[in-house]
């Protein structure tokens, strides 16, 4: 409003100094018009995530309403019989039959023994990555472990089902390896990736002098590391175990092939068949009706309670970070002094820090044993994989009983270019809003970049719910590739805002102010000057979001259904290629094992092109912005920013990395 | 300006509601609903039958089938509201149900009982024997785990159905398997871990029979197709369409019904997996 007055006065002003001008003066106030719906349209796109957030908190919690008002809430979270056929044959009442507490128990014991056993790996990989990785390899590592939080997680699973549950049959001497254990271990690796590399930024944003104060006070280079460096990082390292507790929660597929999913077992041993929250949905989900289905919903939304809980918890470790992590590291340096000093007084003749000896090997084996297994998951995948790749398989178009490949790529394209479509305008929109209008750091922002944030931590299989009981309801309640591809515009979103506004912010202000000051209007400066110099930022969000659509499985498999066969166009239902890979597994006709191999390797091949490009898009964007004018200011911004933020085990980088994470 | 914002709202909320209703709800001629278990098999037939029609050049006679999942008491009310053209039921018809509807049997479900090809010492067993492993983790010489399928699937509901201990309560009645039972959601997965493993049960549909596992004898009698017609393999049930009386159903509808009661129609029956009628 103010805003508004301020323009009047102006014209007025302009007005009664130069009559002359009065044409050019309306010229201008449409212009301005422009310019204010040109920002509600932005604005628009910005407020779209929160709107979506609302959405799908809202309808799941309507629709699970009925089934939780019938059973009641406490019977729903306590009881630990799930037995909806008692209640269909009207035998027993609701309240008997839909107790879940077996599954929220399973969960919470999959996930937190995935985090600590994943954590453990993760950490040590980075501290290896980061503290005694050669010069030479310490690149290649990296990529690898970018690569690895690409894959797929039904390949994880895949992987789990053909390899580590048959090893842990021969190992243990069980009848059936599924269970807890193995899914412990397959979540494991799959969230590995993502916590060494969010550990590696936050040990690289500890200040160097930290290390080398502790080295130059007589520690040993471990003592340096595991002492004084790892606990600098550790508000870091506990967010990236947060963002994997949300993770391992949410993970589906991948777990649904290993966990033995048996309904009402509680998870007591090791190698007991438990289901999970978001194995028990994918299991029952394509069957249930009326009262069952509302309960599968409502585990859903008590799954999405979880996830925002450990997302606040995570919204507020960060925060603390921003405030004390300073003085945190001033005090813990005098610490660290007075004990050197001490232990130097006491220890005069002892090399000391065994301990940490013993924990610097410790690190190293387990990097070696992440590599080797992860090396060992990719090539077992290709060896068994690629002769399966049959010109039968990848060319013929296949019919209603035959998955191919063709099919399998019309759909996923189909669900690739919808998405794109729709989540493109309104993420760079929203983007716009962010970078280009909102006051920097205003209440607002925050607000949305929390929305933002928080879609971006929704598990799949939650927004597959929705899709289900929004986007399918809308199509007449069929599946069909379009309810799909809508619901990958939300998952796809926060991608795109992320990737983009991060481009935006590079792009230097002074170019702003130049085409401002030569009498362009901040619409065309923005279309014209702008989103140019931000292409390469927009093409990588592109491409991450490519790489999520083609490996979702969980949101897909009840939007966009998983029928075999050529699709007709949106209308029709279809698979992508990690839907055909975990529909394979379960099915199992003659040869269907070998086609689910085949897609394995296909999408490691997709993830592997795209890191690349990725990789590729990023080096341009770097050496464009040495080369480029305003990189001196820029670089020299950046060199202000990365001097302020050192000691808050930067952001800036943890963002990085996120993006890395969602692929 | 809120005026605008409001359109622009309303515009964007049009143009994704648009977007949707694109989606195709055409209605269909003829609308089938009812049982799960019968429901993949009428999709199949339906979409062969579609095809069939569509082949040729005439566009007259073309038809548009929808198959509604829900289950068998459902599928059955719907045939007696005229809810749809024809139910689906994987059962005989309940005595209160008899009265009003009538059916005609299309299929049926055999389910066999599968080990590793490696077993040797166990080949024929007890409906008592499977219950005591289900239900109690009691091993069958051997076998001393078992699979199951998920709750919901059409075989895992056959198959609870007919399998009773001694005293002849049914799987079906029991609260919770034995630990020692795994659940998988697909006939592949089943014969997947039971390939691999010799100490392991499972069950399939007998269509689903391959030479990478075994069947089993139950209560002495040879899981094959022609024991299931005959009645002599008891783990079987019938596959049934539901329809008030003959002279409701629509022309479309029944040159469908012929069609499925066809060769044409059966030879698809026995590719699925199932028992042809004929």
């Amino acid at each position: 409003m103010l805003l508004r007055k301020r323009e009047k006065g102006q014209d007025k002003a302009a007005g009664a100094g130069a009559p002359v001008c009065r044409e050019e003066t309306g010229a201008r106030r449409a212009a301005l018009d422009g310019e204010k719906s040109a920002r509600a349209v932005f604005f628009i796109a910005a407020a779209f995530s929160v709107v979506a957030v609302f959405a799908i908190v809202i309808y799941l919690l309507v629709a699970s309403i009925p089934a939780l008002s019938e059973v009641g809430f406490f019977s729903f979270l306590f009881k630990s019989k799930w037995l909806p056929k008692f209640y269909e044959d009207g035998s027993r009442p609701a309240s008997e039959t839909f107790g879940i507490l077996p599954m929220i128990l399973s969960s919470v014991v999959v996930t937190l023994g995935a985090v600590v056993v994943g954590g453990l790996l993760g950490v040590c990989t980075a501290v290896f990555l980061v503290y005694y990785c050669p010069k030479k390899c310490k690149g290649a590592y990296t990529q690898v472990i970018n690569l690895l939080a690409g894959i797929p997680s039904v390949v994880y699973g895949f992987f789990g089902l053909v390899v580590i549950v048959p090893m842990l049959e021969g190992i243990f001497g069980v009848t059936v390896g599924k269970g807890v254990l193995a899914a412990v271990l397959v979540l494991s690796l799959m969230i590995m990736p993502t916590i060494a590399s969010l550990t590696k930024n936050s040990l690289e944003a500890v200040p160097n002098e930290y290390y080398e104060g502790a080295l130059a006070l007589g520690n040993t280079k471990a003592q340096a590391i595991f002492k004084v460096c790892l606990p600098a990082a550790k508000r870091g390292i506990l967010s990236a175990l947060i963002l994997g507790v949300g993770r391992a929660v949410g993970e589906t597929m991948a777990v649904a092939m290993v966990v033995g999913n048996t309904t009402n077992n509680f998870p007591t041993g090791l190698f007991m068949p438990v289901a999970t929250m978001t194995t028990q949905i994918v299991k029952e989900m394509g069957y249930a009706t009326g009262l069952r289905k509302d309960a599968l919903i409502a585990i859903g939304f008590i799954l999405l309670l979880f996830v925002l809980v450990i997302n606040l918890v995570l919204t507020l470790v960060k925060r603390e970070k921003m405030g004390g992590n300073a003085l945190r590291g001033r005090k813990l340096k005098a610490q660290q002094e007075e004990g050197a000093q001490k232990s130097k007084a006491q220890y005069a003749f002892r090399r000391g820090g065994i301990v940490q000896e013993i924990l610097k090997y410790i690190c190293m084996a387990l990097a070696a044993v992440v590599i080797v297994a992860l090396a060992a998951m990719v090539a077992f995948i290709i060896v068994k994989g690629v002769p399966n790749l049959t010109a039968d398989f990848l060319f013929t178009a296949g019919s209603s009983t035959d998955v191919t490949m063709p099919q399998l790529l019309v759909t996923t394209l189909l669900i690739i270019f919808m998405t794109l479509i729709i989540a493109l305008p309104l993420g760079i929109a929203a983007a716009i809003y962010l970078n280009e209008y909102a006051k920097k750091g205003s209440k607002l922002v925050k607000a949305i970049r929390l929305f933002i944030d928080t879609l971006a931590g929704i598990p799949s299989i939650v927004f597959g719910l929705f899709g289900n009981i929004f986007f399918v309801a809308i199509c007449g309640g069929r599946y069909s590739i379009l309810a799909g591809s809508l619901t990958m515009v939300l998952i796809v979103l926060p991608t795109i805002v992320r990737s983009t506004e991060e481009s935006l912010r590079e792009v230097a202000d002074s170019m702003r102010e130049g085409s401002l000051a030569l009498g362009a209007s901040k619409v065309r400066t923005i279309f014209k000057i702008v989103l140019p110099s931000a292409l390469s930022g927009i093409v990588t969000s592109v491409i991450l979001s490519i790489g999520r659509i083609v490996g979702e499985s969980a949101a897909l498999i009840y939007t966009a259904g998983a029928v075999i066969g050529m699709p007709d166009g949106y209308g029709s239902s279809g698979m992508t290629f990690a839907v055909a890979m975990y529909k394979l597994t379960q099915t199992g006709r003659a040869g269907d094992m070998e086609k689910a191999y085949a897609i394995a390797v296909v999408l490691l091949v997709i993830v592997v092109a795209l890191n690349l490009l990725v990789a590729f898009l990023e080096r341009r964007i770097k050496r464009k912005a040495r080369g480029g004018t305003g990189g001196e200011k820029r670089r020299a911004a950046a060199a202000d920013k990365a001097h302020e933020e050192a000691p808050l085990a930067s952001p800036a980088a943890a963002q990085t990395s996120q993006r890395e994470i969602t692929v | 300006m809120k005026k605008k914002l409001l359109a622009i709202g309303l515009a964007s909320a049009m143009s994704v509601a648009a977007v949707g209703a694109m989606a195709g709800c055409s209605g269909a001629d003829i609308t089938v609903s009812g049982s799960s278990s019968v429901a993949p098999l009428m999709e199949v037939l339906a979409a062969a039958y579609m095809e069939k029609l569509a082949a040729d050049d005439d566009k007259s006679n073309d038809v548009e089938i929808e198959v509604i999942t829900s289950d068998s008491g459902t599928g059955v009310s719907d045939a007696q509201n005229g809810r749809n053209d024809f139910g689906m039921a994987s059962r005989d018809l309940k005595d209160n149900e008899k009265g009003s509807v009538t059916p005609k049997q299309i299929a049926t479900d055999g389910v066999a009982l599968i080990v590793n090809k490696s077993v040797t010492d166990v080949t024929d067993v007890t409906g008592a024997q499977v219950y005591g492993l289900y239900a109690n983790g009691t091993a069958i010489g051997g076998l001393s785990a078992a699979i199951s399928r998920e709750d919901g699937s059409g075989t895992r509901d056959a198959f609870d159905g007919l399998i009773k201990s001694a005293e002849g309560a049914e799987l079906a009645d029991l609260e919770k398997f034995a630990d020692c039972v795994s659940e998988e959601t697909g006939t592949g997965a089943v014969k997947t871990q039971v390939s691999g493993n010799a100490a392991v049960l499972g069950y399939i549909s007998l269509g689903s029979v391959d030479d990478t596992i075994k069947t089993l004898k139950f209560e002495g009698v040879e899981a094959t197709a022609d024991n299931v017609k005959s009645g002599d393999y008891k783990l079987s049930r019938p596959f049934n369409i539901v329809y008030t009386a003959e002279d409701d159903l629509s022309d479309k509808a029944k040159a469908f019904i012929n069609f499925i009661m066809s060769a044409e129609g059966q030879a698809i029956v026995v590719k699925e997996g199932y028992v042809s009628v004929i």
